[in-house]
């Protein structure tokens, strides 16, 4: 009485995989479970076709979509496209800088085809999730922050392949960056509500992957910086990547402050959001290198240390010592480079500011601080800028 | 009951709970028995319980079997030893915080002190 025919269960099955549910065993268990409401919607007398499209119709839309998409996330086991081309990145990025250590031809053309894939990676991921969360607000300004991202990646390719216009296409991306944050920190500072906003909704469920990103790219980056300090030679594109490593790790300092903002509106206030804003525009100027004086970059450099310090001793949860302590040394670091660089203090204090126990120190700090976390962002900045400019010479590498 | 988030934020203990009282469930019979239970007030939807399910089989808690019924692959649940041993904490810090939620809501609508008192 009431149980499905084949033909009906055929036809739930390709209407619920037609619907998003193309992860087998989770399809399975959903026709088994929509058969048992169909079948007791039958029992009191409806038709089949009639239980299904009451039953459709009271569901929101890409609901299968989402349950398969939220248990994939939550079991671990999704494998999208987004994720298989930002491997494919990180893998050719290693490749690229193994052929320049080598000095083997293409790891310019290499490093360009990773750039593209990164770009790719991450305009899938956030189209994918603009298309899938249809009901939350802010896709144009993902696509703002995603484009900045893009740019500076096409900026950088100009310039490995010594093409025309790198220059201006560094401006554009900077200016992209820096409107896109202004907009989406003044949008929180106004709306923090939390879950509507689709930015920072996608930002937490691919935080992990972010950070698993960054931190596998500063690996071999440490070994390439270790293989350069020993043979004395300093690789462009060595420090391009680690460059564009300051770059993710900065947005996600900045994007970890404004969830923030909205989980703890005692957090969200004018002088808070005026301070994510000012180390947003601290933070991004020095990317435009030698498109803009050396002192002014330098005094970026050391505004974002203290400014940032601040935010993270503000926003974070985790106040220790060791958070404690980093806010205080991290601002001292990059103040005391500042002071170096400009004269201020003597050359010979530079070994006093960058040695390795001090590396290694913050090497350490990095993986003691908890996962996820804005005071783990800070170090994750901090250490890579330390790693770039260590060991400080007379030039300036940030160009 | 209209209250979404707080079904999700305590729909884990209940499928412990339901689970350790129960050999083996599957789901449509975890939905049936929280609307029976809550006399119809809570309606698990698809997208509250399946994620949660595979979250707590992908940690360990739950193992599953599956069973062909009616031509369809039945997919049973049922906790593991740390399942049960979870579902014993998560049972009791539960009932003592509707203890104390119950307390405090109680307690709000009944002001013990008089502030007519200071007046005069």
């Amino acid at each position: 009485m009431g149980k499905l025919t084949e033909e009906q269960r055929n036809k739930l099955r390709a209407l619920l995989f037609q619907s998003g549910l193309t992860f087998k065993p989770l399809l399975d268990e959903m026709v088994d479970h929509v058969a048992c409401d169909l079948e007791e919607q039958i029992e009191e007398g409806q038709t089949f076709d009639h239980a299904l499209e009451q039953l459709i119709t009271h569901l929101p839309a890409q609901h299968f979509q989402t349950i398969q998409l939220e248990t994939m996330e939550t079991i671990g086991k999704r494998f999208t496209l987004s994720r298989g081309l930002s491997f494919a990145a990180i893998g050719l990025l290693l490749i690229s800088v193994i052929f320049k250590l080598m000095h083997l031809q293409y790891s310019e053309q290499l490093l360009v085809i990773s750039f593209g894939l990164t770009g790719a990676a991450l305009l899938v991921g956030s189209l994918s999730g603009i298309h899938t969360y249809t009901e939350k607000k802010g896709a144009v300004r993902i696509l703002a922050v995603i484009g900045s991202i893009i740019f500076l990646l096409i900026a950088y390719s100009f310039k490995m392949l010594h093409l025309r216009g790198a220059d201006q296409v560094i401006i554009g991306a900077i200016g992209i960056t820096i409107i896109s944050l202004f907009v989406n920190t003044i949008y929180i500072h106004r709306n923090a509500s939390r879950g509507s906003n689709l930015l920072t909704f996608l930002h937490e469920k691919y935080t992990p992957g972010i950070e698993r990103f960054l931190l596998l790219l500063l690996i071999p980056l440490m070994a390439y910086k270790i293989f350069a300090i020993v043979t004395h030679s300093d690789s462009f594109i060595g420090n391009i990547i680690l460059i564009l490593v300051i770059f993710g790790a900065g947005l996600q300092f900045i994007a970890l402050n404004w969830r923030k903002m909205e989980s703890d509106t005692t957090k969200k206030n004018t002088f808070v959001t005026t301070m994510i804003i000012l180390s947003a525009v601290c933070f991004t100027l020095p990317f435009l290198g030698a498109l803009i004086p050396i002192e002014v970059r330098l005094i970026d450099i050391a505004s974002f240390s203290i400014i940032a310090a601040w935010l993270t001793y503000k926003m974070d949860d985790s106040k220790n010592f060791l958070s404690i302590f980093i806010v205080c040394l991290i601002p001292l670091l990059f103040l005391a480079e500042c002071m170096i660089r400009s004269g201020i203090l003597p050359a010979t204090a530079t070994g006093l500011f960058f040695n390795i126990p001090l590396m290694l120190f913050l090497c350490l700090a990095l993986f003691l601080a908890p996962r996820h976390s804005i005071l783990r962002a800070y170090i994750l900045i901090s250490l890579v800028s330390y790693i770039l400019e260590y060991p400080l010479q007379g030039t300036f590498i940030f160009n | 009951m209209e209250s979404k988030e707080f079904i999700r934020g305590m729909l884990k203990t209940i499928i412990l709970r339901l689970l350790a009282t129960t050999k083996q469930m599957y789901g449509y019979e975890i939905t049936q028995k929280v609307s029976e239970l809550s006399q119809g007030e809570i309606k698990l939807t698809y997208g509250a319980l399946y994620p949660i399910l595979y979250k707590l089989e992908a940690e360990g808690l739950l193992v599953t079997t599956t069973e062909i019924v009616d031509n369809r692959a039945r997919k049973y649940y049922s906790l593991t030893p740390s399942g049960k041993k979870l579902a014993k904490v998560k049972i009791s810090e539960l009932q003592r915080f509707t203890e104390i939620l119950k307390t405090i809501l109680d307690d709000g609508y009944k002001p013990k002190i008089s502030l007519k008192a200071w007046a005069n």
